[in-house]
């Protein structure tokens, strides 16, 4: 009896170990880790320890040459004190943002709206309207936009068609040369109009048959209908485009020549943090910007979800 | 067993894909710059049998192809010598050469910039060629010691200059005829360019382009020589001058000249930053500024005839001065041997007849007056007007300024916003007088720790 027991015990303890390690690798959530550790590996090396690396180096004086050396708060405390770039930077982007994002969901809604008269070159149509979505964050797009808008532009030469005398280099004017950018990012409404399209088709046709029944107009089917439903994709497109707003460097690059000029008036944030790291060579001031970026991104999203109950219809 | 099998398997072509995608390149690779056209590239000579020498410059895509020719040559006289190079655009290679001071790679050879070299020689990282100066290494018998002293500080020679310019105003005859005016003298003065410029405008109805409108500073430091001070003093902690008014007349002449038509208008310039794009290439300005190894390509893109001439002087002050376009630098830690061998690759090309009909003028006039003679009867009549200037302001400077400290890029940023403000009309010159010599003495503070 006892022999018994102890072989049957030992027994267990000894596969017990071996069985221990196979189950482990047999769990799904473990499987699934070790399907996906190449790119584990990747987003721990070149995204989490870069992004740790810079919150440590934006705490000190570092500018590539030598090694960084702690100075505690002070990059941030000259940011906001003593950084008069700092706070043009944060306006020009803010006005961009503000004036952008929403006048690319109003072209995306307006075009998907035309979308729903089905004609037989959807596709193509489609395409055409997605494209500049595609090519727009390029180099190349953005020489083309300073080369329309200068003043032997295509864009003067429009006007004058129409009898505007206007030499107006749109690009050179500190006044006129976001309008530019603003518009360079309006164009590029092909992404988010796809989604609205996808979201039109989720809507309940009988909703639209219990309305004409009704005897609604199209203007009230669009304001008590078509808009409530379409308002979580509005609100998806909103925090999306409005993150990627804050974030664009290429165009602002690209038009201003890496100066932000005319006047700063093409500063945007990411140029302005650009330039700090890479032509002033202050690693640690450009780090501290792009975790304060991160603070500002951070606090209009959550604004932004604050007032979801407000106006987001959730079924 | 199959699930062994298929480990195993799984496992050799992660392998695989891994060892293939890490494997380094010996094909050239490829990187655009964002704006100009200028080819960048970075390529790994052979590998010969002897001492490998790391090399890098920056340049357009004929400076890469003059460079490895002469580098070939130098190889073919000095088999046991093999070279790495690397060549990128302006722009990119600065970043570059910062990146690998700070991994401690730099190349044992390298290109280096008047304004930005003392960044790397206070840290150390440039190598002191005195001793190759003083046991011949490096032969400065024909070079005016005026060029020589432009690669020193502190009394070390840190770099040698390969070539030299200055800077200068480029002016279009054709429309400088129609007032009556054949060449412009080079000896002319600040009184002059107002006559003459408000002469052109009102004759021929075509502005100029205001001097050094995107690198003012090359005219601040002019203005500022002329009337006796230099831009930054000894040490770079400060401003070489306290006085507004020395630098006000700067802002005063373009607010003045905008205002009265005879310079474009901002909004024109602010945004022309190539020379495809500049007003006087496209035939929509009179004048327009430049280093003067510039006429050339300059000339090439407007397809006419331009002219050369100097900043002008204030009185009988030139205030410009020769400085050079570009300059090698040897890295410090670099063994003795290849700092050695890097010195006589130096030598070669500043003193070698061969290397100089194959470099001509490209990196600017040669510092050699022997070679100058030499490449002067091989070039065209533009090239011999650039000759002809150089030497003018060469033989009429007075001592170079040292060269710019560190942080002196973010001071000339400071002077090119407020130029451009004042252009603007935004902000008035006393204000920008003032101002500037605030900010800039701010941040010039920085260096001194």
């Amino acid at each position: 009896m006892d022999n018994m027991s102890a072989t049957f015990y030992e027994s267990k303890s000894g596969a017990s170990e071996k069985s221990k390690i196979r189950s482990f690798f047999q769990n799904d959530n473990v499987v699934g880790y070790v399907f996906i550790s190449p790119w584990l590996l990747g987003f721990f090396a070149f995204t989490i320890i870069p992004i740790l690396a810079s919150l440590f180096l934006s705490f000190t004086s570092y500018d590539l040459l030598s090694a960084p050396k702690i100075t505690g708060l002070d990059n941030y405390i000259k940011m906001f004190t003593n950084d008069s770039k700092f706070w043009k930077s944060l306006n020009v982007t803010l006005i961009y943002v503000v004036t952008a994002v929403p006048l690319r969901l109003i072209f995306a809604l307006a075009i998907a709206m035309i979308f729903t008269y089905r004609t037989r070159m959807e596709g193509l149509y489609r395409a055409i309207y997605y494209l500049p979505s595609l090519v727009g964050g390029s180099v190349a797009i953005a020489v083309l936009w300073k080369r329309m808008f200068g003043k032997d532009g295509i864009l003067n030469a429009i006007l004058s068609i129409f009898g505007v005398d206007s030499s107006i280099n749109w690009i050179g004017n500190p006044k006129t040369s976001l309008l530019t950018l603003i518009i360079l990012f309006v164009w590029q409404f092909g992404s988010p109009m796809l989604i609205f399209l996808a979201g039109l088709k989720q809507i309940p046709t009988s909703l639209y048959e219990a309305a004409n029944v009704d005897g609604a107009k199209s203007y009230q089917k669009f304001f008590r209908i078509t808009l409530p439903m379409l308002t979580p994709i509005i609100f998806f497109n909103l925090v999306m485009q409005t993150i990627t707003a804050f974030t664009i460097f290429t165009q602002s690059f690209v038009i201003s020549n890496g100066t932000g000029a005319p006047l700063d008036s093409l500063l945007l944030y990411s140029l302005y943090l650009y330039r700090k790291a890479f032509i002033f060579f202050d690693m640690s001031y450009g780090c501290a910007l792009a975790w304060v970026l991160l603070l500002v991104v951070g606090i209009t999203t959550a604004v932004l979800f604050a007032t979801k109950k407000l106006w987001v219809y959730d079924d | 067993m199959k699930k062994i099998i298929s480990g195993i398997l799984c496992t050799v072509l992660m392998f695989t894909l891994v060892i293939t995608g890490c494997s380094s390149t010996s094909s050239p690779s490829n990187s655009t710059s964002g704006s100009s056209a200028a080819a960048s590239d970075s390529s790994t000579a052979d590998s010969g049998n002897g001492q490998k020498i790391r090399v890098s410059w920056w340049g357009s895509q004929t400076r890469h192809e003059k460079t490895i020719s002469v580098l070939d040559l130098y190889k073919s006289k000095n088999p046991d010598i093999s070279f790495e190079m690397e060549y990128l655009s302006g722009p990119d290679y600065n970043t570059k050469l910062a990146t690998q001071a700070a991994t401690s790679q730099l190349p044992d050879l390298f290109q280096t910039d008047y304004g930005w070299i003392s960044q790397y020689t206070q840290k150390g990282l440039i190598a002191d060629l005195q001793k190759f100066v003083d046991d011949g290494t490096i032969d400065f018998t024909n070079v005016n010691k005026n060029v020589v002293a432009t690669g020193q500080s502190g009394g070390k020679q840190y770099a040698v200059p390969l070539g030299i310019n200055t800077t200068s105003m480029f002016y279009d005859p054709e429309v400088f005829k129609k007032a009556g005016i054949d060449k412009l003298d080079h000896a002319w003065t600040w009184q002059d360019y107002d006559k003459i410029l408000t002469e052109v405008y009102k004759k021929t109805n075509i502005s100029a382009l205001p001097l050094y409108y995107h690198i003012p500073e090359a005219l601040a430091e002019i203005i500022v020589r002329q009337q006796g001070y230099k831009l930054f003093n000894e040490d770079g902690t400060s401003l070489g001058f306290t006085d507004p008014a020395v630098i006000k007349p700067m802002f005063q002449r373009v607010l003045d000249l905008t205002k009265a038509g005879v310079y474009v208008s901002p909004d024109i310039w602010s945004t022309s930053n190539t020379t495809e794009d500049n007003g006087l290439v496209l035939g929509t300005a009179s004048t327009s500024y430049g280093g003067s190894n510039q006429l050339i390509s300059y000339i090439k893109a407007a397809g006419r005839n331009l002219d050369i001439t100097a900043v002008p002087a204030e009185g009988t002050k030139t205030g410009s001065f020769v400085k050079p376009s570009m300059m090698f630098s040897i890295n410090e830690k670099s063994s003795d041997d290849i700092k050695a061998k890097s010195a006589g690759i130096i030598n070669f090309f500043i003193n070698d007849e061969e290397a100089a009909k194959i470099l001509l003028d490209e990196r600017g006039v040669p510092v050699s007056t022997a070679i100058r003679e030499i490449v002067k009867g091989l070039s065209d009549d533009d090239s011999k007007k650039v000759f002809e200037y150089v030497e003018y302001i060469e033989k009429n400077q007075g001592p170079a300024d040292g060269w710019a400290p560190a942080n002196s890029s973010e001071v000339y940023s400071v002077l090119a916003d407020l130029y451009m403000q004042v252009a603007f009309q935004k902000i008035t010159p006393e204000d920008a007088a003032s101002s500037f010599i605030e900010q800039a003495n701010e941040i010039l503070a920085k260096n001194a720790k």
